[in-house]
């Protein structure tokens, strides 16, 4: 069970609840430093797209898998991040 | 004790998944799941661009939902995708009673999961807000409504899950690997996609 515990995915697990929760926070417009509110909404937006790249290195595992594979996923979270940050800037 | 046979085909598994060349599962799961991804970043940038053409329909109807609900259900989902992946790594080992346990609580928060949405539907339905009163709640409700769908289809994963991982014993045979691979990528599918929407719907200002 230790070493369970000590495993890649429960820090990966621990980071996404962190990010979950601060994102959670600043979505909530709280005065974050005096940061515009499209630059803190860019931010979450980026943060969810991250949190999808790790879920995809640690919890399915494509740290190990074939590049193909790492490239499409990878590729989704950067591409897919960028134009939904651009609609909404430009929005 | 594990006979020469299991063993190898243990020591096989992590051979193939230290080489680079291998492929959680199946590769037919994850033409499903990046084909799933492509037809969500659809709904994405729908939901963005739509936002952009209404600006206050869209913060209302945010207004109106509770960004703690979205909240509870993103850690409920992480949580989920957290015991499923520790299965993964206990049928490897052969600790299939282990990995049922941990699979419950996979069941657990996804059983939470949907009863929340319904909770948070309903309140929603009462309150007067429905699919066709603007498109900010259009988008809403489909694009909730499709994720609910993959989660009750995960929930009946669970069960077939947690059936192979009854007959692991020893070691897992790379059938029953590869299907509770695909099972689990299917899961953490499921996680990733309500990331994005809980931060699109609940988060944006």
């Amino acid at each position: 069970m230790t070493a369970l515990l000590r495993s890649y995915a429960v820090l990966a697990w621990a980071i996404l609840m962190g990010l979950t929760a601060i994102s959670w926070w600043v979505g909530s417009e709280h005065d974050v430093g005096g940061m515009s509110m499209k630059t803190a909404t860019s931010l979450v937006l980026i943060a969810a797209f991250a949190k999808v790249a790790l879920v995809g290195h640690s919890f399915m595992e494509l740290r190990h898998a074939a590049r193909p594979l790492q490239v499409a996923f990878w590729g989704w979270c950067v591409m897919v991040a960028t134009v939904v940050v651009a609609v909404y800037l430009t929005g | 004790m594990a006979s020469t046979g299991a063993q190898s085909l243990t020591e096989t598994a992590a051979r193939l998944r230290e080489s680079k060349r291998w492929i959680p599962g199946e590769a037919g799961i994850w033409a499903f799941i990046l084909m799933d991804m492509c037809t969500f970043a659809f709904f994405f940038a729908t939901f963005a661009r739509e936002r952009g053409r209404d600006p206050e329909a869209f913060a209302q109807g945010r207004e109106t939902l509770s960004a703690t609900f979205g909240a509870a259900n993103t850690f409920l989902l992480l949580t989920a995708s957290l015991c499923v992946a520790l299965a993964v790594r206990l049928v490897r080992e052969g600790n299939g009673r282990l990995a049922q346990r941990f699979l419950l609580g996979s069941g657990a928060c996804g059983a939470v999961f949907v009863v929340n949405k319904v909770v948070e539907w309903s309140g929603k339905l009462s309150a007067g807000h429905e699919p066709n009163d603007n498109d900010f709640y259009q988008l809403f409700f489909t694009f909730t409504g499709i994720h609910l769908l993959h989660v009750l289809i995960a929930m009946v994963v669970l069960v077939y899950l947690w059936r192979v991982a009854g007959s692991v014993k020893v070691a897992p045979t790379a059938h029953q690997a590869r299907f509770f691979e695909n099972g689990a990528s299917y899961w953490h599918l499921v996680d990733l996609l309500w990331l994005v929407l809980f931060a699109l719907l609940y988060l944006m200002a």
